[in-house]
């Protein structure tokens, strides 16, 4: 028995190695190839991000009183380009890691998170510059519930892998479902993931037309998170966790009974 | 009794050829490899031979049948794999040490790969596409004999005999006999007299089956009388399907001077 832990343990700790080695490859091949170095991998997303938040200031998007609208336009539009990023990259990673299945140890999950894993560091910092900037430009800081801002991030890098590694497995089978999530990832969630506008404002009959969402509700939940004042009705961190572990669930099931299609088919 | 550490089940594998043709390599063969086991393998085809190691380090898929993988299997040594151009021998090496090598152990292993690729000052940190052919042939060499696996496969590519340097040949052998010392080993090779060395056993495969499986010097006996003659042959005939295109210096199949 106590063999068998060890086993696994043993097995754990080769895979974090293995996603590790993945991810830090993955970043110097970017920096490699990108026109700023290392540096290049935070600021070529970063200045896209902040010339979209330029235009909607220039713009004068409707905003909330509550919170500085560039830190509130900030939560939205990097949790929408995490979530459509590593989703994304779920979907066709195993497509462009073909050549890592050489080395037997590797398989195309790691790929998957160790892509995901530097898409949230990338996207972390992204958030902390913006947010560090702001304090600084008004001397002030406010965060007031930290956990829930770091839980909620968390929960939005698994229900990103979950949904494009399940929208990865069933497309192999019925490869309309890939296009349909593509679709989705690029367009409708742009609209419905509260990224241009706050939950509480919308009427009341409104909001079940967007709440389905579970992206809105960890782009409100990190709003909540910086200001508890700031009002989320019909959201809730349950939806979130449910969304995430069910999606993550199901498409590790998926995964796992698919695995060597994934590998012979590619 | 020992374990076994490769089986293979009934497996099938064909190639592409061109005008949408398919040519078998593999046909249903069922082989076992027991821990510890020395394997040599004598082929009328080195495509089939190259078919069977692929197939027994999971490099290359199935047609059918099955392969039962119960060990940390080497790839074909010494091939190239994954490693990126675009990185430096470090970081190429880094990222395997990782994956392969011992997690305590980084620093020790990377310098020797470094010895053992007796690369010119300097280029052990430039990007791996900026070395000559020869540089990196050596860099493949040396990061198949820094990790340790439960089972090597060896492929007819391995520089076994670098006669212009004997010292850094005689570097190599050393680190092949220490690596492959009480393991289970596959070769395939030109050089006869290399895999009588290292194998005990061996398999003869004829027009893509196992004609002949026993003692060394019986296969080989065997392969000589039933086999070699009719060889050259099935070489014009691999010759027939190559793209001449693939067949450039970098790329070329056959053990090269990499010293």
């Amino acid at each position: 028995m106590s063999r068998k832990i060890v086993r696994i343990l043993n097995g754990f700790a080769l895979q974090i190695r293995i996603v590790l080695a993945l991810a830090d490859r993955d970043f110097l091949m970017r920096a490699e190839k990108g026109d700023f170095g290392v540096w290049g991998v935070v600021f070529e997303p970063l200045a896209l991000m902040l010339t979209l938040l330029a235009l909607r200031i220039l713009v004068r998007v409707k905003t909330v009183d509550l919170m500085n609208p560039l830190i509130w336009l900030a939560c939205g539009i990097t949790m929408l380009y995490l979530f459509r990023k590593i989703a994304i990259k779920a979907l066709t990673g195993v497509k462009k890691g073909q050549r890592m299945f050489f080395y037997r140890r590797i398989r195309p999950l790691d790929t998957l998170l160790a892509s995901a894993l530097i898409e949230a560091r990338v996207h972390a910092s992204i958030l902390v510059m913006i947010f560090v900037s702001e304090a600084f430009w008004f001397w002030r800081i406010q965060l007031d519930d930290p956990g829930l801002a770091l839980i909620d991030f968390l929960v939005t890098v698994v229900l990103a892998i979950g949904i494009g590694v399940s929208a990865l497995v069933i497309g192999h089978r019925i490869p309309i479902v890939k296009t349909l999530t593509k679709f989705g990832l690029n367009r409708l969630l742009l609209w419905t993931s509260g990224i241009f506008f706050a939950t509480y404002q919308l009427p009341g009959p409104l909001r079940p037309y967007v709440t389905w969402n579970p992206l809105l509700h960890s782009v409100e939940i990190l709003r909540h998170s910086i200001n508890n004042a700031y009002p989320i009705p019909d959201i809730s961190l349950d939806y979130l966790l449910t969304c995430a572990f069910l999606s993550c669930g199901f498409g590790l099931i998926f995964y796992f009974s698919n695995e060597a299609l994934l590998l012979s088919d590619d | 009794m020992a374990r076994t550490l490769i089986e293979f089940k009934r497996a099938c594998r064909e190639e592409s050829v061109p005008r949408g043709r398919s040519r078998c390599l593999l046909k249903n063969i069922s082989l076992s490899l027991r821990e510890g086991q020395k394997l040599g393998v004598f082929s009328d085809s080195s495509k089939s031979a190259q078919a069977l190691l692929e197939c027994a380090s999971e490099v290359a898929p199935l047609q059918s049948g099955k392969v039962d993988i119960r060990a940390n299997v080497s790839w074909p040594m010494p091939s190239r794999g994954a490693l990126d151009g675009v990185l430096t021998g470090r970081q190429n090496a880094k990222f395997l040490q990782a994956i392969y090598g011992k997690p305590g152990e980084r620093r020790e292993e990377i310098a020797r790969i470094e010895e053992l690729a007796a690369l010119e000052t300097g280029y052990f940190d430039q990007p791996v596409k900026t070395w000559g052919t020869q540089m990196r042939g050596r860099f493949d060499v040396a990061l198949s004999l820094i990790f340790d696996f439960d089972v090597y496969i060896v492929s007819k590519k391995f520089p076994w005999s670098q006669s212009s340097k004997p010292q850094l040949e005689s570097l190599v052998r050393e680190a092949f006999d220490r690596r492959v010392a009480g393991k289970t080993l596959l070769l395939f090779h030109q050089d006869e007299e290399f895999i009588g060395r290292y194998c005990d056993e061996a398999i003869v495969i004829k027009k893509g089956q196992i004609a002949y499986q026993g003692d060394f010097s019986g296969a080989q006996k065997w392969f000589h009388c039933n086999v070699s003659k009719s060889q050259n042959d099935d070489d014009v005939q691999d010759q027939e399907f190559e793209d001449s295109s693939s067949t450039t210096v970098e790329e070329s199949e056959d053990e090269a001077q990499l010293w």
